[in-house]
């Protein structure tokens, strides 16, 4: 039977990549930036694929942030982990399920989410699950 | 589940970061065992009798009705 230290190991990604993550986030939030600042008039078909890979970036560079190695990874450390991984998905299928029911209810039609905005959402969610709990434990 | 770890890491002089330390585990995860806000596995808890050269059900104790 394996035991949580090399669970650890085996699915977590490793320290720097949370390094590599902030480092993408704030490379994808400073290219929208630098967009919205330049006069560069571009296409619209170049202005989605830039939100499009901006996006992405920043799903991936969160991604990284939240799977990575803490300094010291432990049992109650993977325990903290499985109860955010819940919530987020928790939380996600109640997005899911209720935001086009609430921009129905504000707006004038149901729009459903995209794959990017449901990960998004998850990935923040396990993020802001994940440091209160670290906190509180 | 009740323990007395704190008493037996008083009895070594043993601060909750030595155990950390010598057990592999956060400063955090042996406040949290010491609080009884978490169970530890039973890895962790033979490698914690371990250190106080005693039995884990010396240092882990059920309640009554567990």
């Amino acid at each position: 039977m394996e035991n949580t230290h090399n669970i650890s190991q085996r699915i977590l990604l490793p320290r720097y990549f949370r390094v590599v993550g902030l480092g993408s986030v704030l490379i994808a939030f400073a290219v929208m930036l630098l967009y919205k600042l330049s006069s560069t008039e571009l296409l619209l078909e170049n202005t989605e694929v830039l939100k499009e890979l901006t996006m992405n970036l920043i799903i991936l560079g969160l991604f990284f942030i939240a799977w990575s190695k803490d300094k010291v990874e432990d049992e109650l450390t993977l325990l903290v982990r499985l109860r955010a991984v819940a919530w987020a998905f928790g939380f996600s299928v109640l997005n899911v399920i209720f935001n086009p029911i609430v921009s129905l209810l504000i707006g004038s039609k149901a729009e459903m989410i995209s794959g990017q905005q449901a990960m998004l959402t998850m990935i923040l969610a396990f993020l802001i699950m994940y440091y209160i709990q670290k906190k509180s434990r | 589940v009740k323990n007395t770890l704190k008493v037996e890491r008083a009895k070594l002089n043993l601060t909750q970061q030595d155990l950390a330390d010598k057990v592999g585990v956060s400063r955090q995860t042996i406040n949290s065992i010491e609080a009884e806000r978490y169970i530890p596995s039973t890895l962790l808890a033979i490698k914690i009798s371990k250190i106080f050269k005693t039995t884990v059900n010396e240092i882990f104790i059920l309640e009554k009705g567990e």
